[in-house]
């Protein structure tokens, strides 16, 4: 950095210690690259050198103050000026004064509390970064250092599976399950689903795994979906009775934990979508919410022969029937997605006497040609 | 490119517009490319000696310069090299090169590199090459580089591949190297050297084809097919599919070439991409199964290079994660499927959980088509992995699997399959319902294939398949309610497991038989399984084995079963039921040949089965009539006897059941079958008996058709008849059985009605008068013989009277001369009587009934031969006989048969001999000569002189045999008289003619006869003297 080729400049280096030996994880940029950062956990304590090299040795840098601070920032992309900063700490690293040689100083943050995981969404984005300012009267020379920071959980103590009837009155009658109701984020989703009835030809069937971005607050909420993974577990159309197997192993997609209400500005949330897609088009879907979390990765996952589970037959109270949303015949298939109400399909509010059992439907032959 | 060459540039033959091909470009080395060319050369110009540029198209070898017609200085030069050059390039591939300058061969074009590397950098040789072809096609040639799947058998023709990859990679690119034996390789090899390639494949016997007609072809991308739709018309089939294996081609030979860059992700990219060519809906199953074949041989070379690649087992585990993120279901199971094999493979405890993953992973797929064909592929990969052991083995632990989970996983498959297989049938419209029938024919295999890999597990011992295995099949097959493949599901139970298993598991079989759709063709499924143990049972016994384990009562379970499925599916049509019987028949007679009575039982159950249906009569020509007749034909076929069979009570109840057509073809077959093999009746009940089955040969029926039946046909069926009456044969001693015999017959035969007895009575009458002889024989044994030689004879008269009142005349005739032959030489009380009425007989018949002239001749020459051989008449009797027979002689109308049997009649005057005589003939000469005489006068008579020669003549050789006999009343004058009548009078009269001829000849061959009589006289004193005669 010089001014009119005069006037003395320096470069500033953030050297953590253990820099060899840490970590990495990676973290997409805002322009959907992805880069390598130096990976931290919540609690633990950041300390190094920073150098300053001057550019043009036997000349001196004069400063108002060299700082170093640690910072956890969200920022709204349609509030770009505005950045929330959830962590601040401060290190003063020199006094005003006068730098003549190139200079190291060590910092040492002791236990940092970093509460929320980075995240670069579409509307938002969740930083951490270590930034050295050398204070000077006209601009100051600032360097910045993006960290990752994954937040570690533990295995949650309720972990109910997911399991459900839904359908249509008179055509459709399925019941899924899947085998948990939080995943950790090399999780296997494990799961079933059977059809009690069916009437309608079905072409096939496809579990998607959906991104839910909320923003904002109030009456600015903003929604953004993502389809992150489209993944096709039937073929065909099946009959009454038939059970297909769900097995989606997560490790391979671009995942986060779930987080909700990080900061009172914005949540990801997860979904289960099953579709079913008829011959005609028509997209019958029903969305679970699934809560995403990251282990501690010490122990090498192995493979997931995960046996798949028996169902028991869904006892009373859950018995309860959800329709599918319907959906008109979309123009593709993105958008009907994205087209459709994101919000929580809310239960049948019928009583469930009034719902014939599902297997009073019961009819023997397979779906035939009207 | 070729005109933006600084030397000569922009001076004709290249243009100034961008557009153009030959644009300059503007300004010379005004492009990069040509830049960096010129820099390049320029940096090595003074080391080099020759500037070759390629290009295409049109076979020239050209020299500088372009820009100007005249040559280069060192054109000698250049040309000479030039030749070499072509020389061998035609030595090699036989293309012709042309030689010359560019501006002289092609025309003027200025700035080309050639130019400048000659002109500018000053190299001495430099040459633009225009390859291939003259022009046909121009830039574009048709490739015709071909790629062969090579495999070398042995290690001779191994370390040929491997020279020839080491030392001609020039020419054959090898895609794979050659690493053992047996290892197969693809080898790229251009047009030129085809020919050379295959010759050396087969002279070392290589096994090699064609893997890729035209690299050319795989390379061109192909446009992806729409995955929308449902099935398209058979006249796109052909090229979907070439569109989908063209696919597979290019994604495979990508696959292949990332496996040997050992690029696992994106060679599992291809294979996903070529596998997604299965997610169509548009073919047929036909060009399914083509696509599926011609992937899963490419499948095969991933899963080879997989099991190279992850031997020691590690790391499998990643790799069957791994192929699961593929977002399609039918790519990623498939994909699943081969690395789970290498999976097991590699790491031999996996290989239950695996099995159970892969099978149940499958269900995911729902599309019948698609379905099917993955789980088949899944059922052909693991066929040799499954934990084939005995639950008690000690290798089979609780991670490898015993042969129950082997079982359950087929079942699971084959459950899986055979609804998919069902659900075919309910897709699409109805009014494709019989091309869907069709199809699913087709596919029948790939369901059966499970059953075929259950029979194939050494392990299922006979409990196991009776337990678990067969149950479990059979529920499947009875749930799934479809009569297709509840057929074929059932017949290839018989056909791929055991016949000892079937044995012990017949009655759950059998059950679930009755269980089935109503479509389904019950009756042939067990007819292939009777037929099946039924020849099971007789290989058994050809090893000397009971046929049959004593403790299966294997006909009583069929019989048992057969009733309930009768019973079960009334609906069953009855030709049906009946085809049964006769699959039961035949199992009796292969399993359990001593006892007939199952025969006959099995008739019964027809018998009942026939009442059920309250079918009278049952039509010849209908399906169940068909069936019928061959339920009765197999025992007659099988014992070869009439007289078995008559131990069937229900035989002839089911006969009766038949139309008259049906009756009459098994009763043909009935008696072909006793005359062919020699089957005698051997008592009265059998007689009544047999000819009872045998009705509609031997009297009119009630429900006959009279309409139309060939006359000849009618003859051929009697005279079959008249032979088996010879098959009625008693035991040698036993003649009053055989004369019971013989009545019966005559009862039955007498019943046939005018047009029959003329056929049947005679051969009986014939065993009646052979039954007379050997009474006769046996006289001294039988006080009763005479008595019972008469009732014989009157029984033989009785007969032979039907036929008169038949109004037949000739054959009684004969039976009765017949009769009175018989009678005279069998020598009892009344046999003269006998004779005498007989003789008396046939003469009324003579005068009564025979009208006609030649007839009447014919007659009276077998009553006059007759009467000559009959020696028990007295004189009384036997002189009225004669004279009444020349009477009738001399009646005769025309005058040459009168004439003839008159010369006949003489003789019984001469030969024929009475009681009194005692057997001597009786010499009256007198009445012969009157004969002759009266025969003389007649023949005079005749108006034809040709006629009266020839009876002459004849004349002349009855007087001289007469003569010669001693009969004093003829002389040599009575034959000279005659001689000379024929040589005076007749012969001048006749015109030259072959009868002239003829009687010549004859009267000569007499006279001859004569003359040496005459010469040589003989010596004994009894023969008369022929001197007198006059010959000339």
């Amino acid at each position: 950095m010089s001014f009119f080729g005069f006037g003395q400049s320096a470069e500033i280096d953030i050297i953590l210690d253990g820099a060899a030996t840490r970590r990495t994880a990676e973290v997409k940029t805002e322009d959907g690259k992805k880069e390598r950062l130096f990976l931290f956990f919540d609690g633990e304590s950041l300390s190094g050198k920073v150098n300053i090299t001057l550019k043009r040795p036997g000349y001196k840098l004069e400063h108002q103050g060299i700082k170093i601070e640690f910072l956890g920032q969200i920022e709204l992309y349609y509030d770009r000026g505005n950045q929330h900063e959830f962590t601040s700490l401060v290190k003063e690293l020199a006094r005003p004064g006068e730098l003549h040689h190139n200079t190291s100083y060590d910092f040492d943050f002791n236990q940092v509390e970093k509460p929320y995981e980075v995240y670069t969404g579409t509307n938002v984005k969740l930083r951490y970064f270590l930034r050295v300012t050398v204070v000077r009267r006209l601009t100051d020379l600032v360097k910045e250092v993006d960290l990752a920071v994954h937040t570690l959980s533990s295995y949650p103590e309720m972990n109910s599976s997911i399991k459900m009837e839904v359908g249509i009155e008179d055509s459709l009658h399925i019941e899924f399950e899947y085998n948990k109701s939080k995943y950790h984020l090399k999780d296997v989703i494990v799961g079933k689903i059977y059809f009690l009835l069916v009437r309608i030809k079905i072409r096939h069937m496809e579990i998607a795994i959906i991104r839910r971005e909320t923003t904002g607050s109030g009456p600015n909420v903003f929604n953004e979906n993502e389809t992150i993974a489209k993944y096709e577990i039937m073929d065909g159309s099946p009959v009454r009775g038939e059970s297909i197997p769900i097995r989606v192993f997560l490790a391979g997609y671009d995942l986060t934990p779930t987080m909700r209400d990080i900061n009172k500005k914005f949540s990801v949330r997860y979904y289960l979508n099953l579709v079913l897609v008829d011959e005609e088009e028509r997209r019958y879907f029903k969305q679970q919410e699934i809560t995403l979390w990251r282990k501690g990765d010490r122990i090498r996952k192995s493979l997931q022969m995960a046996p798949v589970p028996v169902t028991t037959p869904t006892n009373g109270e859950s018995d309860q029937l959800q329709a599918f949303e319907k959906i008109p015949t979309p123009v593709s298939e993105e958008a009907s997605l994205e087209d459709s109400p994101t919000e929580e399909p809310a239960p049948n509010p019928a009583p469930s006497e009034d719902i014939p059992r599902v297997e009073s439907y019961a009819e023997g032959v397979p779906t035939e040609d009207a | 490119m070729n005109r933006n060459f600084d030397f000569h540039w922009d001076e004709g033959g290249s243009s100034d517009l961008p557009c153009a091909e030959t644009y300059n470009g503007g300004a010379a080395f005004s492009e990069i490319e040509s830049r960096i060319i010129r820099d390049t050369i320029l940096g090595i110009a003074n080391q080099t000696l020759v500037y070759l540029t390629v290009h295409s198209y049109g076979q020239y070898w050209l020299t500088p310069w372009g820009y100007t017609a005249d040559l280069p200085a060192n054109y000698d030069q250049l040309y000479d090299l030039a030749v070499r050059a072509v020389d061998k390039l035609t030595a090699v591939y036989g293309t012709q090169y042309t030689i010359g300058s560019s501006t002289n061969v092609l025309y003027v074009n200025t700035g080309p590199s050639d130019d400048w590397a000659m002109g500018g950098a000053g190299i001495p040789y430099a040459y633009t090459l225009e390859l291939r072809d003259t022009g046909k096609y121009g830039f574009e040639l048709p490739a015709e580089y071909q790629v062969y799947q090579v495999k070398a058998k042995d290690r001779v023709s191994f370390d040929v591949l491997v020279k020839l990859y080491n030392e001609r990679s020039d020419v054959y690119d090898f895609w794979t190297e050659p690493r053992y034996v047996d290892f197969t390789t693809d080898v790229m090899v251009p047009p030129a050297f085809t020919k050379t390639f295959v010759d050396v494949l087969e002279a070392f016997n290589m096994e090699y084809h064609i893997k890729i007609d035209d690299v050319q072809h795989t390379i061109i991308p192909m446009p992806t097919m729409s995955k929308s739709g449902s099935m398209s018309p058979l006249e796109d089939q052909d090229k979907l599919l070439d569109e989908a294996l063209s696919v597979v081609k290019v994604q495979a030979l990508q696959m292949k070439r990332c496996l040997d860059k050992r690029k696992l992700m994106d060679a599992l990219k291809h294979a996903s991409t070529m596998l997604g060519e299965l997610r169509t809906s548009l073919l047929s199953p036909k060009s399914y199964y083509e696509l599926y074949m011609a992937i899963c041989d490419e499948l095969q070379h991933l899963e080879m290079y997989l099991l190279d690649e992850f031997q020691n087992g590690r790391k499998v585990a990643d790799l069957y994660e791994l192929v699961q993120y593929a977002g399609n279901i039918i790519p990623r199971l498939y994909l699943l499927v081969t690395v789970g094999v290498v999976y097991i493979k590699t790491n031999e405890q996996s290989r239950r959980d695996i099995l159970r993953d892969l099978v149940e992973m499958c269900r995911g797929v729902q599309h019948p088509l698609r379905g099917l064909f993955l789980r088949n592929y899944l059922l052909q990969c693991t066929r040799n992995l499954l934990p084939d052991l005995a639950e008690n083995d000690p290798l089979a632990t609780e991670s490898y699997g015993n042969v129950r989970d082997a079982v359950d996983f087929i079942q699971l498959n084959f459950s899986e399959m055979n609804k998919l297989w069902v659900r075919m049938a309910y897709q699409g419209h109805s009014r494709d319902k019989e091309r869907r029938e069709r199809e699913r024919q087709e596919l029948r295999l790939l369901v059966g294939t499970n059953l075929v890999r259950l029979a194939q597990l050494d392990s299922v011992d006979v409990e196991l398949y009776k337990k678990v295995v067969l149950p479990g099949i059979l529920e499947q097959v009875v749930s799934c309610r479809d009569a297709l493949a509840q057929e074929y599901l059932m017949e290839c139970i018989i056909q791929v497991f055991p016949d000892e298993v079937h044995l012990d598991t017949l009655h759950t079989y059998l059950k679930a038989c009755a269980e089935l759709h109503t479509d389904v063709k019950v009756h042939v499924i067990l007819v292939a399984l009777v037929e099946r143990l039924a020849a099971y049972g007789q290989r058994q016994q050809a090893l000397g084995q009971p046929p049959i384990p004593p403790h299966i009562p294997l006909f009583d379970i069929f019989s048992d079963q057969i009733g309930n499925i009768a019973q079960a599916r009334p609906e069953m049509p009855s030709e049906n039921l009946v085809s049964l019987q006769v699959s039961l028949i035949s199992l009796a007679f292969r399993c359990y040949p001593e006892k007939i009575n199952l025969v006959d039982k099995v008739l019964e159950s027809t018998l009942v089965a026939l009442d059920k249906i309250a079918v009278e009569k049952v039509d010849f020509d209908s399906a169940l009539g068909k069936e019928l007749n061959r339920l009765l034909r197999m025992p007659i076929s099988h014992y070869n006897s009439l007289v078995t069979l008559l131990q069937l009570p229900h035989f002839g109840q089911v006969l009766q059941r038949l139309d008259f057509n049906g009756r009459k073809s098994v009763a043909l077959h009935l008696v072909n079958n006793a005359l062919d093999n020699e089957t005698y009746i051997t008592t009265q009940e059998h007689v009544d008996a047999v000819l009872n089955m045998l009705a509609p040969l031997i009297c009119d029926q009630p429900d006959q058709v009279l309409t139309g039946q060939d006359a000849e046909d009618f003859a051929e069926e009697q005279n079959l008849m008249a032979r088996m009456i010879h098959l009625l044969a008693a035991e040698d001693t036993d003649l009053d059985q055989q004369y019971r015999m013989l009545t019966s017959a005559r009862k039955q035969f007498g019943a046939g009605g005018a047009r029959r007895i003329p056929f049947t009575l005679p051969p009986l009458i014939y065993e009646a008068f052979k039954l007379a002889r050997k009474y006769f024989d046996v006289r001294q044994e039988d006080e009763l013989w005479e008595k019972k030689c008469e009732k014989i004879f009157t029984f033989c008269h009785q007969c032979i009277a039907a036929l008169v009142k038949a109004e037949l005349a000739e054959l009684p005739l004969r039976l009765f001369l017949q009769g009175a032959l018989a009678a005279s030489q069998i020598i009892f009380g009344t046999h003269e009587t006998l004779a005498y009425e007989f003789i008396s007989q046939a003469f009324t018949l003579y005068e009564e009934e025979i009208s006609d002239s030649k007839a009447q001749f014919a007659a009276l020459t077998l009553m006059a031969a007759s009467l000559e051989k009959l020696d028990c008449f007295s004189e009384e009797n036997s002189a009225p006989v004669r004279s009444k027979c020349a009477l009738l002689a001399s009646a005769l109308l025309r005058k040459p048969d009168q004439c003839r049997a008159l010369i006949l009649v003489s003789n019984l005057f001469w030969s024929s001999t009475t009681k009194e005589l005692e057997g001597k003939p009786m010499r009256d000469g007198k009445k012969v000569l009157e004969c002759l005489r009266k025969a003389g006068k007649v023949a005079t008579e005749c108006l034809d002189p040709g006629v009266q020669a020839q009876l002459i003549v004849e004349l002349v050789n009855v007087y001289v045999h007469f003569f010669h006999q001693g009969n004093q009343h003829i002389t040599v004058t009575h034959i000279n008289e005659l001689i000379s009548k024929v040589r005076q009078d007749l012969l001048p009269q006749l015109e030259n003619s072959d009868e002239k001829e003829l009687i010549e000849r004859h009267l000569g061959a007499s006279c001859e006869m004569l003359r040496h009589r005459r010469d040589n006289p003989s010596t004994t004193s009894d023969t008369p003297s022929y001197q007198g005669i006059i010959l000339d």
